[in-house]
């Protein structure tokens, strides 16, 4: 086992009432609810709150796009953290990869004049084969997943560096490619579209298959999950291989957005990425990484941005909002638990 | 000062508890409960799983507020909703738990110095003054280990002792405090019971008033001279002295006209079975096991006793492939174990139940109903789509049928009381049918009334033809389960006992032969209650 799992930091799903308890409260259920919408309801306080602040700029439809053709990768990339996390893993590799997926789209593309689809297929096998190094790493030689994907974090910078040399590619990209990225559909992003197809796909993964269910348990107690005769060691593989797959595709949809691949991009979206994943546990199923609420979180964190921004706010206000948020919301819904089972 | 002899005709109460009343929400965990602790004096506390025994020891040492109701000690009288932690401790209270953190990795000197200060010379740890003070502590509780053994080297018995010597030395009230001991003998075999039971009993000899909390009922009634029964969180009333006895207790822990049936005893005579052999150990050897042969016939129920670390649970743990064994043959179900076929092979067909709850067998951030089905999910993934209602069915039946007390089958594992974890896990492993049940301590935690249900249900098991083997702690349980004993002494079995000469004492005796009691090595046991 390793020494530090995602369980540590997991925002623990505690106790609820003590044995015996039959009936449940109107204030229990009252509770309960606020839990789990909790987030929403800030969600929506901030739109009310910025749209007073900023009401010429904040509350438009330009803004809104632009809020979800900006935020729909750090989706992606989210979405993609949330998989190995479930199965208590760490992936801080994660963002990484998404952008070595970028990165080798945009340079096959550029420097050797690849077409559109092999280059993106070929991105996406690489960026799986890094989850897959990775999963093998922390499921069969036990090494620990923090230390194992961090470890990976670092070779891909330095993969990302010696392919691109430190440059930026910007020519050459498939002009299908970015037109897709920077278009909308009945006014809304392209890329909003991909976020949504790749969240509904990890949610019914996570929700809706065995698979899905074992890794829950496989992150709740991987001995005993062992011990029932779950293959704990395959589904930790497959995990780290869906967040790699996923983190590649949030990667090409980078790509397609920004029109050009980026050596920064990646590492830049590591932390949010994981403070939406830890937002997202506190809400709708709370004490479990989850895909909506991880959705939510990305929602939130994009709004007070695009917020603050709007209403003039000094620029280092941002980081130490979202910083603020993430600690507040985890601590007050922890707070919140213990103080209604009295544990 | 009294001397003990003075209060045999008038006690000396240390602690009073007045009307505490405690609720969870909309649950009455406790129900106006009053009761009076005396110095000199052994006093049980016993009742059935969720009867808010743990609620009541967490109030009175001040980890919950109650609601209401008074606690007085130490010429103190409180509101019980104001008795915090540090309150309880003015009063005297000191409560050791089951799983008091003994670090297995450290010293016994080392664990008695942990939590107040290491004494230090010029900056550095100060060897000689730390062995000093363990000496002092090991010879004034009189603690049969060294300062310098390693804690993993100690017995349970030994280590429970350790953290309770330890808890006493930190209180103010070392010799004239309220000492609870909350399941203080849980996993211990039978002489390691005598053994802190015995400590015990000195302590309350030097004054302390101990509170004792166990679901053993047959160590309660031995070392107990007030006994308080509690039922749904009311007193139902407290024992003296020759009211103390087993069958009275047991009718007041459940109530009226339900006792006989619970005392039941299903174990019976197996003579001759022809059923095939679901499994057959041949001088395996693994770890603690030196050569053990050991078989299963479809339909019987064989019990394994053995001290703790003589490899009774590692003798399940080889015959279901969680640990390799490097010579000797297994044969499961037909089929040849090779010594590296793992557990996965193994689950469709045998069920395990491992005796560490926490660390092996339960999901504790998962609902009772993923616990239930977490071997299962295929069942009702249908056309692409986990099917919930027939799942909840389902688990809504099996809460029923193990009269496991959860709100609702989303109701989170953590929240359920130990014994209701127990019946869970139980209930996960007999719900399908399997043709070999390997079982560690099946009941451990549940009370009475629960293990009796636990016990029909695994009879049923091999009723209908699966062959069953328990390992258990408690003699009791194995000679009321069991259809023949193995005995199991220092990874060799020493003889076995058929329904016919299957006693509580000559088992004891049997899983005690040749072996020194006091310190022995317990760190090749694996999958023990620690």
């Amino acid at each position: 086992m390793s020494t530090a799992t995602s369980e540590n930091l997991q925002v623990s799903p505690a106790p609820q009432s003590p044995s015996g308890a039959r009936s449940r409260s109107p204030l229990h259920l009252l509770g309960q609810a606020a839990e789990r919408g909790g987030l929403v309801l800030l969600l929506l306080a901030a739109i009310v709150v910025f749209s007073i602040a900023a009401p010429d700029t904040f509350p438009t439809t330009a803004n809104l796009q632009s809020i979800l053709q900006s935020n729909s990768v750090l989706g992606v990339i989210a979405v993609a953290a949330v998989i190995p996390f479930v199965a208590g893993q760490f992936d801080l590799s994660i963002a990484a990869n998404a952008g070595f997926g970028s990165l080798v789209a945009g340079a096959l593309m550029s420097l050797h004049g690849w077409a559109l689809l092999p280059a993106i297929g070929v991105a996406i096998l690489l960026t799986s084969t890094v989850g897959l190094i990775n999963g093998i790493v922390v499921a069969r030689l036990g090494v620990n997943s923090i230390i194992t994907t961090l470890g990976t974090a670092s070779i891909l910078a330095g993969l990302i560096l010696w392919i691109s040399k430190g440059n930026t590619l910007a020519t050459g990209i498939s002009p299908k490619l970015l037109e897709f990225g920077s278009g909308k559909s009945v006014g809304v992003p392209n890329v909003f579209f991909v976020l949504l197809a790749i969240a509904i796909i990890a949610g019914y993964l996570l929700r809706q298959t065995p698979f899905g269910r074992s890794l829950y348990a496989i992150g709740d107690n991987e001995r005993a999950a062992t011990l029932v005769g779950l293959p704990v060691g395959r589904y930790t593989i497959t995990a780290f291989v869906i967040g790699g797959a996923l983190a590649g595709c949030g990667g090409v949809l980078q790509l397609a957005a920004a029109g050009s691949a980026d050596t920064q991009f990646g590492p830049n979206l590591l932390l949010p990425a994981l403070s939406a994943v830890f937002l997202g546990a506190t809400a709708i199923r709370p004490g479990d990484y989850n895909v909506t609420g991880t959705l939510i979180a990305v929602a939130f964190n994009a709004v007070s941005i695009s917020g603050l921004l709007l209403a003039g706010v000094a620029n280092w206000v941002q980081p130490v909002y979202i910083g603020v948020t993430l600690v507040v919301a985890v601590a007050v819904s922890t707070v919140l638990r213990k103080r209604r089972t009295g544990q | 000062m009294n001397s003990p002899t003075d209060t045999a005709t008038a006690p000396q109460v240390a602690l009073r508890v007045g009307g505490v009343e405690k609720f969870f929400g909309a649950t009455h965990a406790l129900r106006g409960v009053s009761l009076d602790l005396n110095r000199y004096e052994v006093h049980g506390l016993v009742g059935e799983n969720g009867c808010g025994k743990s609620t009541l020891v967490k109030v009175m040492s001040g980890v919950h507020q109650a609601d209401a109701g008074w606690i007085e000690g130490n010429g103190e009288k409180l509101s019980a909703e104001d008795v915090t932690t540090t309150a309880a401790r003015a009063m005297g209270v000191t409560v050791v738990h089951q799983e008091s953190p003994i670090f297995s990795a450290m010293s016994v000197e080392d664990n008695l110095t942990l939590g107040r200060k290491f004494p230090t010379h010029l900056g550095r740890v100060d060897r000689g003054a730390v062995r000093r003070q363990a000496e002092e502590v090991i010879e004034h509780y009189d603690i049969p280990a060294s300062p310098r053994t390693p804690a993993s080297e100690l017995n349970p018995a030994v280590r429970a002792m350790l953290a309770i010597a330890r808890a006493l030395r930190d209180s103010e009230h070392k010799e004239r405090g309220v000492l609870i001991l909350d399941e203080p003998t849980a996993g211990l075999n039978e002489a390691e019971v005598d053994d802190l039971l015995e400590a015990v009993q000195r302590y309350a000899n030097e004054g302390q008033a101990v509170m004792l909390v166990s679901h053993r009922l047959d160590e309660i009634v031995g070392a107990c001279r007030r006994v308080t029964v509690l039922r749904d969180g009311s007193v139902v009333t407290t024992l003296k002295d020759q009211e103390i006895d087993r069958a009275n207790i047991v009718r007041l822990m459940v109530g009226s006209g339900l006792a006989k049936e619970y005392e039941a005893d299903t174990s019976r005579t197996m003579a001759n079975l022809d059923t095939p052999v679901a499994m057959e150990l041949t001088d395996v050897v693994s770890g603690t096991l030196r050569g053990v042969s050991l078989s299963a016939h479809e339909g019987e129920i064989v019990g394994l006793a053995g001290q703790l670390g003589a490899g009774c649970s590692e003798a399940l743990r080889v015959a279901y492939g969680v640990v390799p064994f490097s010579a000797g043959e297994v044969i499961v179900a037909g089929r040849e174990l090779s010594r590296g076929r793992g557990v996965r092979a193994q689950a469709d067909i045998v069920g395990y139940v491992p005796g560490d709850r926490p660390g092996e067998a339960m999901f504790a951030g998962r609902s009772v109903r993923e616990n239930l089905g977490v071997a299962d999910g295929n069942e009702y993934w249908k056309s692409g789509i986990f099917r919930r209602s027939p799942e909840n069915r389902d688990s809504a039946a099996l809460i029923e049928k193990y009269q496991i007390k959860a709100a609702s089958p989303s109701e989170l594992m953590t929240s359920l009381s130990g014994g209701n974890q127990q019946k869970v896990v139980m209930a996960r492993v007999m719900r399908r049918r399997r043709r070999l049940l390997l079982l560690d301590e099946p009941s451990q935690g549940v009370d009475v009334g629960a293990r009796a249900d636990i016990h029909r249900s695994i009879r049923e098991t091999a009723d209908d033809g699966a062959a069953v083997i328990v390992v258990s702690s408690d003699m009791e349980e194995l000679v009321r389960l069991c259809d023949r004993v193995s005995i199991f002494v220092d990874g060799q079995i020493a003889g076995e006992l058929t329904k016919e000469g299957l006693d509580r004492e000559t088992l004891s005796n049997l899983i005690h032969q040749d072996v020194p009691t006091g310190i022995q090595s317990s760190s090749t046991q694996s999958g023990g209650e620690e």
